[in-house]
């Protein structure tokens, strides 16, 4: 039944409710919630993000489910990028040391390769990653959601008796 | 949309906050149970823990931690202890105590299951099982941390104990009756003995050698062919000036051979030298040998060298390793609460999502993962109390900046104890020192080793006693030091050992005048080889003593064993000496008939050349004379 929940709010969400920014800052910061592994500080923070800030939830969800899938698939490449970050940059020695040597920095636990890795991972794509989805919410929302719209099988789950029980309820 | 998801999420929260609050008691339990059990390799049990969240104050009943030694005992039991935990650590999972007390301490108490991890690994032959003490005592567990030094324990504790097998022996029994040279020896066995029959192996094949190479080279073939070259050049008439000279070329050919023949026998000549010099050379290390046979054969007859540095080993030698044995482990002891976590630090993700840690140098203080700022701790029994504090004990030392300190009072019923220990593990050497100091104690009576017929008292009872006990550990270095002042002082013999001769009784009556013993021992160098000392001031006068009554009798056992020994290696070296020099005849036997014919050959050739060299001058002075006249005629005509 939730997971039916978030998939209506998704659909009415991407058809005309939420902004292309809330769903592109939901899945990001979902995303990268699920990306990083365990609780580090970063972690914490992204989820305190998602909560007080108007992103998707549900986007957010999904783009939490699909880090860690992401993360698994990618690990041994997420490993050596946070090892070569933690080692072989001659510049950055300086700054691992002064947080190695900070209890606060230490929670972020940025001297594990993975951790350091994926946070990497997330910097750099978290942007380009953002303005690209609400580009595409955007072309959807232009030309593509009438023709999706016109589709029988979108026409089916939504005139489905179980689906409008879910946006009743909703509503 | 925003209010309902904060409404979500605190639902779901709620009741995981509940869970956690309930649950604190055994979650904060079982951190320091793992945290401590890390460090120690040995289960720790909490029985009860009380936390006051607001103040962060905990009450914990029943603290029992195993001991590595021993799977059904504790290393240390605790009624109560009172501790106060810092908030921050904690939300990074790290346990710091800023200040613990431990009530009513106690140590080696029983435990009804195992205090192990887990059960040791069956090892096929251990140290104890090879060094023959008691190998049916528990074998330490492996612990979780590799770091633990439970394993390597027994190994140091043995090497002390080897030490005390290396005490100097005094045995008036073997003093004062006929020593039955003979049978102490065994020829065979002797390292001198030994190395004789090695150098006679030795230069018997050296000798074969040189005699093989001569077979093998054609000298003397050569020597012949050249006797009978120069006999049929002899038969040849040389009357032309044109045979004159072709018989000079064939005599400097010959000649050439002789040259050729006189290199090769001067290299052989030289191989031989340098040859019958190595088997000398050996011959005469072997001499250096025959001391230690000497000096082994005299410890069989167990004949002290009566030397004073002698007599304070004999004496209070084993003693003094004994307590330096216990300081050392109670060294060990304290060090496994000291130990680090860094290994486990970096650990190498097998799994996917772990990653590895990566460590950086530390430039300033950071608590460890458990860290104990002060622990103040007190305990006992019915005889005896203590109570101590420690500072700084951490599971990573190498994070802090202060090293370890202890320091511990003992009260017994009759001496007062203190105990100062230094832990420093923050580099990559550890240094660890432990000082134990009595004042005026009364050390009741103390073994001292001695055999039963040494005439050395067996125990000694100081009273009044100051001792200062004192062990530093360096890496593989030690440096132990025992200093002892006792005002009154009493020796002690088993009542088996009867001073039935006059020696022993004389032996008896110089311990006897003794009311003051100082003593120094030392024990430095490595662990795996330490040099050990002791001086004391009954030294000079019982090494006098001995002197005086058996000097002459030991002097002359041990000129005894000198002269059978030297005997033996003497009469093995004649035979050695004797087969080479035989063998060094044969060969310059055959080196100087060889020479002795080249001579003669070479002393034939050179004086043909020089014949052969006038005529062919003679020879052609005439023919230019005559050619001389032809020309004068021709030019009058």
């Amino acid at each position: 039944m939730f997971w039916l929940k978030m998939l209506a709010d998704l659909i009415r969400a991407i058809q005309k409710s939420a902004s292309p920014r809330q769903l592109a800052a939901g899945f990001v910061l979902g995303f990268c919630f699920g990306l990083i592994p365990g609780w580090p500080l970063q972690v914490i923070i992204i989820l305190l993000l998602i909560i007080f800030f108007n992103v998707n939830i549900a986007l957010a969800m999904i783009g939490a489910t699909l880090g860690p899938i992401v993360g698994w698939l990618f690990d041994p490449m997420l490993d050596s990028l946070g090892l070569w970050l933690l080692r072989d940059i001659a510049a950055l020695q300086d700054l691992w040391i002064a947080m190695y040597n900070n209890t606060a920095a230490m929670l972020t636990r940025f001297n594990n390769t993975v951790v350091m890795g994926s946070s990497a991972l997330a910097i750099i794509f978290s942007i380009p990653l953002y303005f690209l989805l609400s580009w595409a919410v955007t072309q959807y929302r232009e030309k593509l959601m009438i023709k999706i719209r016109g589709l029988r099988i979108f026409r089916a789950v939504m005139e489905s008796r179980l689906f409008s029980l879910v946006m009743k309820s909703e509503d | 949309m925003r209010k309902s998801a904060l409404i979500v999420l605190l639902v779901m929260s709620l009741p995981l906050i509940i869970f956690v609050w309930l649950n604190r008691n055994g979650t904060l339990a079982s951190i320091a149970e793992s945290s401590v059990s890390q460090m120690t390799g040995t289960k720790v049990n909490i029985q009860g823990l009380n936390l006051d969240i607001f103040s962060l104050q905990a009450e914990l009943n029943g603290l029992r931690i195993g001991d590595p030694n021993h799977e059904f005992k504790n290393m240390l039991e605790a009624d109560r202890a009172n501790m106060k935990i810092e908030f921050m650590p904690l939300l990074a999972g790290k346990l710091v105590i800023e200040d613990m007390r431990l009530e009513k301490l106690n140590f080696n108490t029983a435990r009804q299951d195992s205090g192990w991890l887990e059960k040791p690994k069956a090892a096929p032959s251990t140290p104890s099982a090879v060094d023959g003490s008691d190998s049916s005592a528990d074998q330490p567990p492996t612990p979780v941390s590799e770091k633990t030094a439970a394993k390597d324990k027994k190994a140091e504790a043995s090497k002390l104990e080897q030490l005390k097998e290396k005490m100097p022996v005094i045995d008036l029994s073997a003093l004062s009756k006929d020593v039955d040279v003979e049978a102490l020896m065994k020829p065979e066995d002797m390292a001198s003995v030994k190395a004789i029959r090695a150098t006679k192996e030795d230069s018997q094949q050296r000798l074969n050698d040189i005699n093989k190479r001569l077979d093998e080279q054609t000298i003397e073939q050569d020597i012949d062919t050249l006797e009978t070259d120069y006999a049929a050049f002899e038969k040849t008439d040389l009357k032309s000036l044109k045979g004159l000279k072709e018989g000079a070329k064939q005599l400097k050919s010959m000649k050439s051979s002789v040259d050729s023949i006189k290199k090769q026998s001067s290299a052989i000549v030289k191989d031989t030298k340098a040859d019958l010099k190595a088997v000398k050379t050996s011959v005469k290390d072997v001499k250096s040998l025959t001391q230690q046979d000497i000096a082994e054969v005299k410890k069989l007859a167990k004949l002290g060298d009566l030397d004073v540095s002698d007599v304070g080993k004999a004496v209070f030698g084993a003693a003094a390793i004994d307590r330096f044995s216990q300081v050392l482990h109670y060294l060990k002891l304290a060090k496994e609460f000291v130990s680090s976590d860094e290994d486990q630090f970096e650990n190498v993700g097998e799994q996917r999502r772990t990653g590895r840690d990566v460590r950086f140098s530390v430039t300033q203080p950071l608590p460890p993962k458990f860290y104990i700022k002060t622990a103040i701790f007190s305990g006992g029994d019915s005889v005896s109390s203590f109570d101590g504090r420690m500072s700084d004990m951490s599971s990573n030392p190498h994070r802090l900046s202060q090293p370890v300190l202890t320091k511990i009072k003992l009260d017994t019923e009759k001496n007062n104890w203190l105990i100062d220990g230094v832990f420093d593990h923050r580099k990559n050497k550890d240094e660890d020192q432990l000082v134990m100091s009595a004042k005026q104690a009364d050390l009741g009576k103390i073994s001292l080793g001695a055999g039963k017929d040494s005439g050395l008292p067996q125990t000694i009872i100081p009273q009044q006693t100051d001792l200062e006990m004192k062990f530093v550990i360096q890496g593989d270095q030690l440096n132990g030091q025992l200093a002892m002042v006792s005002n009154k002082v009493n020796f002690e013999y088993s009542p088996d050992a009867k001073a039935n001769t006059q020696t022993k009784k004389a032996l008896r009556n110089v311990f006897q005048s003794f009311d003051q013993v100082t003593l120094d021992a030392t024990i430095s160098g490595k662990l795996s080889n330490p040099n050990f000392a002791v001086r004391s001031n009954i030294d000079k006068k019982v090494s006098q003593e001995l002197n005086r009554l058996l000097g002459k009798k030991a002097q002359a056992i041990n000129k005894k064993i000198q002269n059978r020994v030297n005997g033996i290696v003497r009469g093995e070296l004649k035979d050695v000496e004797d087969g080479v020099a035989k063998q060094k005849q044969n060969i310059e036997k055959r080196l100087g008939k060889r020479a002795k014919k080249l001579k003669v050959i070479e002393d034939k050739i050179a004086a043909k050349q020089k014949d052969i060299e006038a005529l062919i001058q003679k020879k052609a002075g005439k023919k230019v004379d005559k050619a001389k006249d032809q020309l004068k005629k021709k030019l009058k005509f």
